[in-house]
């Protein structure tokens, strides 16, 4: 990385009449490999370069990126970037952050970076393909087509800004998925899928292709419900659909813009008095892991819901000034449920006794102001903790403070590779629409 | 304000272009370099190679909290090299025009051919690509680069202002322009080549009202392909009617009864219905590999026999709309159903190959780092004989719904789902209580025979519709007011 590029904008911004800067270079390399029924179909390479440029301007601001780095296409961008900047309405809100929040560096490698990435093999990355191709059994005559896909990425930020901040941080990750097509009734052609990730390549698991003809194979059966309150259980693989839209309603943004249905939560007890949900990007290993956020402070592990009172507002600096609050983080990055059941899939569905397990959604929305959510799920009809029939084209509805008071159970099985980590979630009655 | 078809624009201002040698040095890529890189591309075997080069420049500016404080502006330049081998296809994209750089793209992509050496003779001079220009700009006023913050930022203001005198329920609003001016130069194989400008506007707006405690929230938006003129009082005042009245009615509307029943879709956004229901399903590269549902249909009666489904790559500053698509094919009209009969998929080369048959200009992508596959660009259903009253008087108990939030389909089920914000219920041929915020879930080939009525009343909805499939695409589509008969509908059990 040519960090003198970034070094030379903020020069530049500077000299240009910028009242603060921060400048962030980012590049990134990824390989993707696609394979159709066991022969390769795509290949792509490449590497990308990009300079994000925040610049404070007299009380005005603007966001402004480009991959045009030479000088002299740059030193002109920047200086078009000011000019429209100062004809903009001034917010006094719009400041970097305070530099006591920044990340100084000095802290344990938190292990989100592959050193051999650049040195792992085409075939290594093809053979597993085969690998997960080989997986499926070809052998069944339903199945009609395979595809896999593998993809891999380096990425690298480097970060700095007009009051001193200076912060770098690289991660790789490696992907494989498999997904299967097999011939159903009539004209259908049942698909799904499943995927493995990792950030380090010799972690990355097997199976992905054995996973995705067991899950694709029995949808053939699929059928519909009739409309009723039923229990639901949400899959590791999809649970965070009702996670997601408690961290959007916290937002900075949403908050401010009046665009929450969590709006004036903080401090209330709005959730079942036992759920804890945490957000701790300090664990070493752990996909998402990071040091510092985009603005360049420091991360740190902090209390979402505990007790099921709102514990947090995620609040970067612009949104902090304006509703006259402390910077908190911008995001979530690593969200997890240390307080559980302990249980895993099986034994949720025994407790929960009967109901919907979900493992797929189809399409839906919510709506920010009240929470109100509609859904198109699959998955699996269980009765005494058995799955009976796979299930499909129905809706699961309802609002999200009102599903989240009859949360009965939180499994201890959230999938190891993903950014966050949500296990299986089950509920009692919520709405279905069948037939 | 909706814009539908009519003659007015289909005979609106047309040229044809030939190639701008300016993009050359805007590129650094003159075609004697096109030529030696087609080479490099296909020196270890293939059928076809080709070069997309792109300088693409965003931006967008926002209103917040009253005040139009907030600009935003991206440059995205680089070259995307392809080389196809029979259905594999090699893809590398550079950022740097170098001719070292891109000759090490060209390398790249060359390695999915298995061939020891290519059989295809590289014509010694490029032909223009003969198209028709769908959204040309009214005049070099016209181009977004001209014109500043300081312009454009009254039309925001001028928004902010009518929403605010629209309704005292009004505690927030957000507003949002974006323009983008992409210029494509391409080359490929064949000895083609062209040059296109392509600019895309969008206005938006959000507001969020309050009556008492209760609060509700709307969007809207409004783009086409067009230069500044896309901005207009006109145009503000549609945007601000759209949001303010869309609001307005949430007040009233409640969660629908959940279940299976007729739905009454009205004219406009309901196009999602085509473009989830059937419309990646008839994609060809789906259909190539046999995971569609409509896989074995072709020329097979797959609806009503008054229907006819087009995609349309030519409707005048639509968004939709392309000139020539991402891998040199002119943009056309496709019937891919005509009366009733499965009559086209929606092709690019690859597949265009793997049939037999012409591509029909859907090659697209997202920019320079995507590899082109089959997208929609407009899609929508033509006209029918009944009224919306009719379909409406037609149904004892059931839904209408006339605003949508975004869909989702399974390409090899054929289930496909999308959102509703807003809508009413039908009772006795009435529309009686407003809905909203519902989930809709049917089966492809199922909703497509469920169709048992078609009005007359076309509209292509100028919304800021955003396609995704694994790269993002603008598309437009519509649809005439139609009866589904049988949809399941997302609720609460009363």
């Amino acid at each position: 990385m040519n960090k003198d590029i970034a070094q030379k904008a903020l020069e530049t911004a500077m000299s240009c009449g910028a009242s603060g800067c921060r400048v962030t270079l980012s590049e990134s390399t990824q390989t993707s490999i696609s394979y159709l029924n066991g022969e390769i179909e795509k290949l792509q390479e490449s590497t990308s370069t990009a300079l994000g440029i925040a610049l404070f301007t007299e009380g005005r601001y603007g966001a402004f990126s480009t991959n045009r780095l030479e000088e002299d296409e740059l030193r002109p961008f920047i200086q078009r970037c000011i000019s429209s900047c100062r004809l903009l309405a001034p917010d006094k809100c719009r400041t970097l952050p305070d530099p006591s929040l920044y990340y100084r560096g000095g802290r344990p490698d938190l292990g989100q970076c592959d050193t051999n990435f650049s040195r792992i093999p085409f075939k290594a990355k093809t053979d597993i393909l085969e690998a997960t191709d080989a997986e499926v059994n070809k052998s069944d005559s339903r199945v009609i087509s395979t595809a896999c896909d593998w993809d891999d990425c380096l990425r690298s930020d480097y970060i700095i800004d007009s009051q001193g901040l200076e912060a770098e941080a690289s991660s790789t990750f490696y992907s494989v998925s498999c997904e299967c097509t097999v011939r159903g009734h009539g004209e259908a052609r049942p698909q799904n899928n499943w995927f493995e990730g990792s950030l380090f390549f010799d972690r990355l698991p097997s199976g992905c292709g054995r996973t995705a003809y067991e899950r694709t194979v029995p949808m053939i059966e699929a059928r519909k419900l009739s409309s009723g309150k039923y229990n639901v259980v949400l899959e590791n693989t999809v649970s965070a659909k009702a996670v997601s839209a408690i961290i959007s309603a916290l937002n900075g943004s949403a908050l401010q813009q009046r665009n929450s249905f969590l709006l004036d939560s903080l401090g209330k007890r709005l959730f079942p008095e036992n759920l804890l949900i945490t957000d701790n990007p300090l664990i070493p290993g752990r996909t998402g892991s990071g040091y510092f956020d985009s603005e360049g402070a420091a991360t740190c592990e902090r209390d979402i819901i505990r007790d099921g009172v709102v514990r947090t507002y995620f609040l970067n600096t612009y949104f902090a000034n304006k509703l006259g609050m402390p910077r908190t983080a911008e995001d979530a990055y690593a969200v997890c449920f240390p307080r559980n059941s302990g249980l895993g899939l099986e034994e949720i569905l025994r407790q929960t006794g009967s109901g919907v397990l979900i493992t797929g959604f189809n399409g839906g929305n919510s709506n920010p102001v009240t929470g109100d959510f509609s859904y198109g799920i699959e998955g699996w009809y269980f009765e005494n903790g058995q799955r009976l029939y796979p299930v499909k084209e129905m809706n699961l509805s309802g609002d999200f403070i009102s599903f989240w008071a009859r949360n009965i159970l939180i499994g201890n099985d959230p999938i190891s590779f993903m950014q966050w980590q949500i296990p299986t979630l089950a509920f009692e009655g919520a709405d279905i629409s069948g037939i | 304000m909706r814009i539908t078809l009519s003659p007015f624009y289909l005979t609106s201002k047309m040229s044809t272009p030939t190639i701008d040698t300016s993009y050359y040095s805007l590129f650094g890529i003159e075609p004697d370099d096109a030529r030696r890189l087609l080479s490099a591309a296909l020196s270890k075997g293939g059928d076809y190679a080709d070069i997309f080069c792109e300088h693409t420049v965003n931006n967008e500016l926002s209103l917040r909290d009253g005040e139009v404080n907030s600009v935003r502006s991206n440059i995205d330049f680089g070259v995307g090299i392809r080389v196809l081998s029979g259905d594999r296809t090699g893809y590398a994209f550079s950022e740097s025009t170098r001719i070292e750089d891109l000759l090490k793209a060209a390398s790249t992509a060359a390695e999915i051919a298995r061939d020891t050496s290519s059989k295809v003779s590289l014509p010694e001079d490029c032909t223009p690509v003969d198209f028709i220009n769908h959204y040309p700009l009214l005049s070099e006023l016209s181009g977004w680069e001209r014109h500043t913050v300081e312009e454009k930022k009254d039309y925001l203001l001028m928004l902010r202002n009518m929403i605010r005198q629209a309704s005292e329920r009004v505690i927030n609003i957000t507003g949002r322009i974006g323009d983008q001016q992409t210029r494509i130069l391409f080359f490929n194989s064949l000895g083609q080549c062209y040059t296109d400008l392509r600019p895309m506007a969008l206005m938006s707006a959000t507001v969020v009202m309050q009556e008492g405690s209760r609060m509700e929230n709307f969007y809207a938006s409004k783009s086409y392909r067009k230069g500044f003129d896309f901005l207009s009082q006109e145009l503000v005042q549609a945007l601000a009617d759209d949001v303010v009245e869309g609001c307005n009615r949430l007040f009233e509307a409640s969660r629908p009864p959940c279940g299976e029943m007729p739905v009454v879709m009205g004219a406009g956004g309901s196009g999602i219905l085509l473009h989830e229901a059937i419309g990646h399903s008839f994609e060809a590269d789906f259909n190539r590999k046999g995971v569609s549902i409509f896989s074995d249909r072709m020329g097979k009666v797959i609806c009503n026999p008054d229907i006819n489904i087009v995609d349309d790559g030519t409707l005048p500053y639509f968004r939709g709309s392309v000139n020539v698509d991402d891998e040199g094919v002119p943009g056309q009209k496709t019937y891919m159903v005509r009366n009733g009969i499965l009559n086209s998929y929606l092709h690019d080369r690859i597949s265009a190959r793997h049939y037999g048959v012409a591509p029909t200009g859907n090659g697209r992508r997202e920019s320079f780092r995507y590899m082109p596959i089959p997208r929609m660009r407009s899609t929508y259903m033509e006209n029918g004989p009944a009224t919306e009253e009719d379909l409406i008087r037609s149904v004892k108990k059931g839904i209408y719904v006339d605003n949508f939030a975004n869909g989702q389909v399974q390409i090899g089920a054929g289930d496909f789902t999308f959102y509703v914000k807003s809508g009413y219920i039908i009772e006795d041929g009435h529309l009686t209580r407003p809905i909203k915020d519902t989930n809709i879930i049917g089966n492809g080939p199922e909703a497509l025979a469920a169709i048992t009525g078609v009005a007359g009343n076309l509209i292509v909805d100028d919304s800021t519709w955003t396609c995704g499939k694994g790269q993002y695409c603008p598309v437009s589509c519509g649809m005439p007011s139609v009866l589904v008969s049988k949809l399941n509908v997302g609720g609460i059990n009363e």
